[in-house]
């Protein structure tokens, strides 16, 4: 499969955020549950993990960017733009739906730091959406 | 100046959330404000609401084939180009909420500063569609 220079920007971004923030979920829902606190340790986590993924996709991305010097300078096109604009509409629609989610818990559930952790889940889910969106219409034709 | 049915529809509906907006950033800045003057920006909201229903409605009963047109390619690409603004309002609050969170700010506020954000994000995307109607896109 001949992918081109967007396509595998997206699936680096997609791949190294599946991984980075799966392995960030797990650990805080391990730590909500154990009976003592654990706040100050996710705080480290948020903060460190959210470095982190900048820091993986930067590298990655000047990587990319310098094994495929061409391709990357190339300017996005007409067929991008609207890519780009439909894979947003629904990555708006996904965090629109966070909104509500946050607010519910913030009805039921007055814990700061699962409020903290509901509004990053529903930003990952976006950016997600967002990023297989974009691949399915760079594959599929828009 | 001749607007067209989906302008006028959207004027309307940025004034009201407009009006929403500045009711609950002024009870948020002062907390008093939000018990004793609420009715008054209500019932704004309402003097407002109530028009724009009625106009549409009125619009569709005399108009029903502009009121029932289908959006075009240009009115897609508007509502596409309008929601990208609106997303990254989105994402600027969801940062914001959680540096209010680490800072220890209280929880009860969390509520209302997203659903300002929210409104606000709203208020971005109608306001970006009408310049893209009015400029082009």
């Amino acid at each position: 499969m001949n992918l081109s220079f967007k396509e595998k920007s997206i699936w680096i971004s997609l791949i190294t955020t599946i991984i980075v923030f799966g392995y960030y979920f797990a650990r805080v829902f391990g730590i909500l549950n154990q009976s003592t606190g654990g706040t100050t340790e996710l705080i480290v986590l948020y903060i460190g993990v959210v470095i982190f993924m900048v820091i993986l996709v930067i590298v990655s991305h000047i990587l990319l960017a310098i094994i495929y010097t061409k391709e990357a300078n190339d300017l996005a096109d007409e067929r991008d733009k609207l890519i780009e604009l439909k894979a947003t509409k629904s990555s708006y629609l996904i965090l629109v739906v966070g909104v509500f989610g946050t607010v519910g818990n913030l009805l039921t559930d007055k814990s700061p730091i699962m409020t903290a952790n509901i509004i990053l889940l529903f930003f990952v889910l976006a950016e997600i959406v967002g990023d297989s969106i974009k691949l399915y219409y760079y594959r599929k034709g828009v | 100046m001749k607007l067209t049915f989906r302008e006028n529809s959207l004027w309307f509906a940025l004034i009201a959330l407009t009006l929403m907006f500045v009711k609950t950033f002024i009870s948020l800045i002062i907390p008093d404000f939000s018990n004793s003057d609420i009715l008054f920006f209500y019932n704004i909201f309402f003097v407002i609401t109530l028009p724009m229903l009625a106009y549409i409605i009125i619009f569709s009963l005399r108009n029903p084939k502009e009121a029932n047109q289908k959006s075009d390619e240009r009115n897609v690409i508007i509502e596409n180009k309008s929601y990208k603004y609106s997303y990254i309002v989105l994402i600027v609050s969801h940062f914001h909420i959680n540096l209010n969170i680490f800072l220890h700010k209280p929880t009860s506020t969390i509520a209302p500063i997203l659903f300002l954000y929210f409104t606000f994000s709203i208020i971005i995307m109608i306001s970006m569609k009408l310049f893209y109607y009015h400029k082009g896109v």
